[in-house]
């Protein structure tokens, strides 16, 4: 009855209220969709502005601007760079040193650079070393689905990880999600590409408490993958049922802190434990998992 | 069309005034129902509910603002119906989210005998008001729309831990709140 009653007072609460999470849930959504002609848009404005901001920039260098002689026909580039092969009026010399070209690609954007698994997005391709003149397919958002459950979304995968007898805390909340591809042209080929699950979860032992991620990257065949890079890599390693399992366990923001990872049928499984009890508590999850 | 005008047709006995308001809030009102039950039939028939309920309630009834009117009928049905289908077995979404409630509101003795339904909710709404806009909107999409934490977390670009603690943080100033304005916790 206590909880009907909580629920009944809070059900009725003042419209307002109501009325102002729906209005801001609106109002991000509309900030927040994504729409290509917006990136695109933003993209060419950039590009636009850069050739108008390099025409003074190429008069103060004393070169005269290509398109100011197309009526008298003379040859548009004169002074120091003069000496470049197109001399056509009008035509974009690629050799001019006055015209920006996009940065090359550093690969910097590549998947796993991140160094907290937990945020790390999905690599959809980063938009900066794209060539804005070329025409390319067109990439979805990468969808994340959230399940109810392990099994729900083992169900959605078609595949069982070896998070089917994970016990979960469930005075606490969890959230079990799976990241599908966004690199595809559309959300049917998304989907057809599951590239992460990924389940939140705690628990709640009265003295202390354990914020546990667990996290299976689909078709990650290496435990060198710098997924988990940034972490302190002790070289840690241990066999538990025949799985290698490697690990590290330190200290960090007062919490006590252990990361393990290993390969399973061809996917790579990262175990993160941060405990505010004063020891490590890894491998009661590991246990539960590889037992 | 303008809520005014949908409760005009309402009024006139229009069926028209059922096509307005699902075109209107149908997606909004099933999003709540389905938050509940999480099963997209269930969340269906609530929203038919919920349209039915607007029928048999304007008139007489003229709400403004219709919105939170039609929420507040599509969630009370939602709830109704998730009480009947779990009677025994717990849902592990509304109940998580009203569980996360009930941890800092609940006592041995309980809160019924102290205050009534209508004093609780003055004391959350005057509560809510003396949050800062984000804490207040997090909290009423958790608890009042059952949206879970992940959800939260994408609407206000920000990780799910960040919300988890801010709830948390939340639900105990109004265990304190509440605590302050006598009513036993």
């Amino acid at each position: 009855m206590k909880r009907e009653k909580i629920s009944e007072a809070f059900g009725n609460i003042s419209s307002r209220h109501i009325e102002e999470a729906i209005e801001f849930g609106e109002k991000e959504e509309t900030s927040h969709v994504k729409r290509p002609w917006v990136k695109w848009g933003t993209l060419m404005a950039a590009c636009l502005a850069l050739v108008f901001l390099s025409i003074p920039l190429v008069n103060l260098l004393g070169i005269n601007a290509p398109l100011a002689n197309i009526q008298d026909g003379t040859p548009a580039i004169e002074g120091p760079l003069a000496n470049t092969e197109n001399k056509e009026p009008g035509i974009q010399n690629n050799n001019n040193p006055g015209i920006v070209t996009p940065p090359e690609n550093t690969g910097d954007g590549e998947y796993g650079k991140d160094n907290n698994p937990s945020t790390m997005p999905p690599d959809t391709g980063s938009d900066q070393n794209k060539d804005p003149g070329s025409v390319e397919p067109p990439t979805v958002k990468p969808p994340t689905v959230e399940y109810g459950s392990i099994e729900e979304a083992h169900n959605a995968l078609k595949y069982n990880t070896l998070y089917s007898n994970l016990i979960l805390d469930e005075s606490q909340q969890v959230d079990i999600n799976v990241l599908f591809s966004g690199d595809t042209p559309d959300v049917e080929s998304a989907f057809a590409n599951p590239q992460e699950l990924v389940i939140h979860s705690s628990y709640d032992y009265g003295e202390f408490i354990d914020m546990v991620d667990y996290n299976v990257l689909f078709n990650k065949a290496s435990v060198d993958d710098s997924y988990i890079g940034g972490y302190v890599e002790q070289g840690l390693t241990k066999e538990i049922n025949g799985v290698t399992v490697h690990y590290c366990l330190f200290e960090s923001n007062g919490r006590m802190h252990g990361q393990a990872k290993f390969l399973h049928d061809g996917n790579l499984y990262v175990i993160d434990v941060k405990s505010s009890g004063t020891e490590h508590t890894l491998d009661i999850y590991l246990n539960m998992v590889l037992k | 069309m303008d809520d005014s005008k949908i409760i005009e047709l309402f009024y006139e006995r229009s069926e028209q005034a059922i096509v307005e308001l699902s075109k209107k809030y149908g997606d909004t009102c099933h999003k709540i129902a389905f938050n509940i039950l999480k099963n997209d039939l269930d969340a269906q028939e609530c929203v038919n509910d919920t349209y039915l309920g607007a029928w048999n309630n304007i008139p007489p009834q003229r709400p403004n603002p219709l919105r939170a009117y039609i929420c507040r009928i599509a969630r009370n049905i939602a709830i109704k119906r998730y009480h009947q289908n779990t009677a025994k077995k717990r849902n592990s979404y509304y109940d998580v989210a009203l569980d996360e409630l009930e941890d800092y509101l609940s006592s041995g003795a309980s809160v019924e005998d102290e205050v009534s339904t209508a004093e609780l909710t003055k004391m959350i709404d005057d509560f809510l008001d003396g949050l800062d806009k984000t804490n207040r909107v997090m909290f009423v999409r958790r608890y009042w729309f059952s949206e879970s934490v992940s959800e939260i977390a994408a609407l206000f670009n920000m990780n799910s831990h960040t919300v988890t603690v801010r709830l948390s943080r939340t639900r105990e100033r109004l265990r304190r709140y509440l605590i302050e304005r006598g009513v036993t916790i």
